[in-house]
């Protein structure tokens, strides 16, 4: 039979482990989640679309080429930071920016 | 005596013994003083592993363009070109001193980015410019928190600690999202805060640019049957013009004719609020310290024509990253805005100017 000193210091190193274990459950970093930078390209001419991956030089605006369908200025028509789950034809991916992923205060000092 | 007996006592001792050390000694702030410190030290180490990785990346992308000495060129930025504010106990004309200081100051940096990068073009030195200043900032930022620190310590200031590492969380989220800007600034895609600029160019059509401005440009078009002056930033490269002054230019030259004048601009969201929302309101939707914005002001009220805003929603950190696809819904949502503005509030045979005011990088 253990003395209730014994009980008492054992509740109390109880309770430090856990709170210690449970702090340490939450300041862990949720998975990251893969974006892209995706250019969409537009006709001028027909309104024919599609969409690409990012690439260095392009900007809003910019004419990239002639339209497949009916040979018109092909532009860059928006350029933006998507979630990789939604567009599977783009297949490299970049991670997250870190100041974008969810963090956590755990409130430890 | 028996066993609980002693327990009691015991149980006893210690809680006088506990109280006394709590309540009349420092010990508790010591140990406090101790527990913020480590925790401030840890993340002044990751606030200077930022920096270091900012000053690399600014090395890289001069190492890129040529540059001879591109360590002596950041080292040459970095603590220079701040700008002391103007007097502002006598505010007779301080707008104009304040506008007169941001003007050298912008000179300044224009000056020494060209000097440094001669054969680089117009977009890349306005790009560098830009991850030259996103470094000092950072290394500001590390400075200001070393030096509290060092205050704490060196007076034993566990108030002062503890609001520090209280402080911290957000400082250090701030100065990754600062770093994060950079790789945009390198590769040149738009920002949360180009969401005017891109409104902008939505609305211009196929209408081509005049200057007007240093670095701004007008476009002339027609929305709804409506002649509308929309004015920018000139893209592609990291500015964000003087719309202040275009607008001010435009009004002095168009004076009555003109029904509206309608600012859009990124607007920092509260925390219960979703990217990407957008609202209207009246006045001059602009950030900048105060010139650009009170001559868009002076030029509305000189006229009496009424001033409009819409914002897009989005947080500190989105406004100097790539734009996320919920502020680029945004921008479209913006557009329509605008164009039920012009409808319902321009006459048919009336002017209305759109200022997209924002950063136009990666947006002609």
């Amino acid at each position: 039979m253990l003395d209730p000193m014994t009980i008492v210091i054992l509740a109390v190193l109880a309770f430090i482990i856990t709170y210690m274990a449970v702090s340490a459950m939450k300041s862990r970093q949720e998975p990251l989640k893969k974006k892209v930078i995706v250019t969409q390209l537009k006709c001028s001419n027909c309104g024919y679309g599609e969409r690409r991956e990012f690439r260095e030089g392009d900007y809003v605006g910019k004419e990239v080429g002639e339209c497949p369908k009916c040979g018109g200025k092909l532009l860059v028509e928006a350029i933006y930071l998507e979630e990789v789950e939604g567009i599977p034809e783009l297949r490299s991916a970049v991670s997250v920016p870190k100041s974008s992923q969810p963090q956590k205060n755990t409130g430890r000092y | 005596m028996d066993g609980s007996n002693d327990w009691a006592s015991t149980i006893l001792v210690l809680l006088i013994l506990g109280s006394f050390l709590l309540n009349f000694t420092d010990i508790p702030q010591k140990m406090q003083l101790w527990r913020y410190s480590s925790y401030i030290r840890k993340k002044i180490i990751q606030l200077t592993e930022i920096e270091d990785e900012s000053k690399r990346k600014v090395i890289k992308y001069l190492s890129r363009l040529n540059v001879e000495n591109p360590r002596k060129v950041l080292e040459g930025f970095i603590d220079n070109f701040f700008m002391i504010s103007p007097v502002d106990i006598e505010p007779t004309d301080i707008i104009r001193r304040m506008r007169h200081l941001i003007r050298t100051r912008d000179d300044s940096i224009r000056k020494y980015v060209e000097e440094n990068l001669p054969n680089a073009t117009l977009v890349q030195r306005q790009n560098a410019e830009v991850l030259l200043e996103i470094s000092s900032v950072l290394t500001l930022i590390n400075k200001i928190v070393k030096h509290y620190f060092q205050l704490g310590l060196k007076y034993n200031n566990w108030i002062l600690m503890m609001q520090l590492a209280l402080e911290l969380q957000q400082v250090v989220r701030l100065a990754k999202a600062y770093d994060d800007a950079m790789d945009s600034f390198m590769k040149g895609t738009p920002i949360g805060d180009g969401a005017g600029p891109l409104v902008a160019h939505y609305l211009k059509g196929d209408a081509e640019p005049v200057e007007i401005s240093k670095e701004t440009v007008y476009y002339v078009t027609e929305i709804e049957g409506r002649k509308v002056y929309v004015i920018k930033a000139k893209g592609p490269g990291s500015t964000v013009g003087w719309p202040g002054e275009a607008v001010e230019k435009i009004i002095n030259d168009l004076g009555r004719s003109v029904s509206r004048i309608i600012t859009v601009d990124a607007a920092l969201k509260l925390e219960s609020e979703k990217t990407g929302e957008v609202a209207y309101g009246v006045g001059a939707a602009i950030g900048d310290p105060g010139p650009e914005k009170i001559a868009i002001e002076r030029a509305a009220t000189k006229y009496g024509i009424p001033l409009d805003a819409v914002v897009i929603k989005m947080s500190n950190e989105e406004a100097i990253n790539t734009m996320t696809k919920q502020i680029f819904e945004g921008v479209r949502k913006a557009i329509e805005i605008v164009k039920k503005i012009i409808k319902e509030k321009v006459p048919k045979d009336g002017i209305a100017v759109v200022v997209g005011i924002g950063n136009t990088v990666g947006i002609t």
